[in-house]
């Protein structure tokens, strides 16, 4: 990938993704940096001569989903580390705090990526199934249970839309 | 509804919304199936989500372009540099322990008026090796 053609995938594939990165990990700094691995590791190791736009941004979703698990734990770790120790954690609390971001956040990851590339990127259940690493019979119904999750979620929050 | 109510008929809706082909057909199918409802509303508010008015810019694409170019041109170069040097002294160190029998082979072949030529030899050639190391990591000392 020459860098004109980079730039153009990077304008084209950047919203959406920071997007999930951000309501994910509920800091804009956070998600920041986590773009910004991602995308060094996609032009660093992705054999990308061999790849189509789908499967690019299939291959940056779950780098940026394993960074976001990694950033949870080694956070979680941290905080843990501070409380037995009597200090606070020296991260500062998510800054995207809102509702529908806690909603989001309370769904595990799989299930976060499986609604992001189903209602956001309008993957197939196919490309889904490629970026998940699940077996594409299997999508129908772990979106249905991502699905159903949520609805929960946002029903007890009283946050869904009327039909939920 | 179970899992296997998911309706056949919802990447056609989402697409079709997404893409603004909206028909007679798809609204009326819709009206009648619950489970295209359901999916319809969620990407509604998975669309409203996704979003996110940040106004702090995103990461720069040019700096990200150059990171990726520095650290993909120094990995090779570095492995190669290091692959030399390791190569360099290992002939140094085996030179230096049989440097008895180099010295009888040596006093053989070479004629014992130019023995005295010998270290400069070595010396020379111990230079070319040196100045190639040097060639080598140039750019990773101009770089930054």
């Amino acid at each position: 990938m020459d860098h004109a053609a980079f730039r153009i995938f990077y304008e084209k594939t950047v919203p959406a993704l920071r997007a999930y990165a951000i309501r994910s990990c509920g800091s804009v700094d956070f998600a920041d940096d986590i773009l910004q691995e991602a995308f060094l590791r996609f032009l660093k190791s992705a054999p990308v001569a061999t790849l189509s736009e789908a499967q690019m941004r299939s291959y940056l979703y779950r780098t940026v989903e394993s960074l976001i698990v990694n950033h949870w734990r080694l956070f979680q770790r941290e905080r843990k580390l501070m409380q037995e120790t009597g200090n606070n954690p020296t991260r500062n609390s998510p800054e995207m705090a809102d509702d529908m971001t806690r909603a989001f956040s309370q769904l595990d990851p799989k299930q976060r990526s499986l609604l992001w590339l189903a209602y956001v990127e309008g993957f197939d259940h196919k490309e889904i199934a490629a970026t998940a690493n699940i077996q594409e019979k299997s999508v129908r119904v772990l979106l249905y249970r991502a699905r159903q999750t949520l609805m929960g979620i946002l029903k007890s929050a009283g946050l869904g839309p009327e039909v939920l | 509804m179970n899992e296997r109510e998911l309706c056949s008929h919802e990447l056609q809706i989402l697409s079709a919304r997404r893409e603004g082909r909206w028909d007679e057909g798809l609204a009326q199918h819709l009206e009648s199936c619950a489970s295209c409802q359901a999916a319809d509303a969620m990407a509604s508010w998975m669309r409203h989500l996704a979003d996110v008015r940040v106004e702090k810019p995103a990461p720069d694409p040019e700096v990200i372009w150059m990171m990726a170019q520095l650290t993909k041109t120094r990995a090779p170069l570095t492995s190669r540099t290091v692959a030399g040097i390791a190569a360099l002294t290992a002939s140094a160190f085996l030179a230096i322990l049989s440097w008895s029998s180099i010295a009888g082979y040596v006093s053989s072949l070479v004629p014992p008026g130019a023995m005295s030529l010998v270290p400069v030899v070595v010396s020379c050639v111990i230079a070319v090796g040196l100045g190639a190391v040097a060639l080598t990591t140039s750019d990773l000392l101009t770089d930054d």
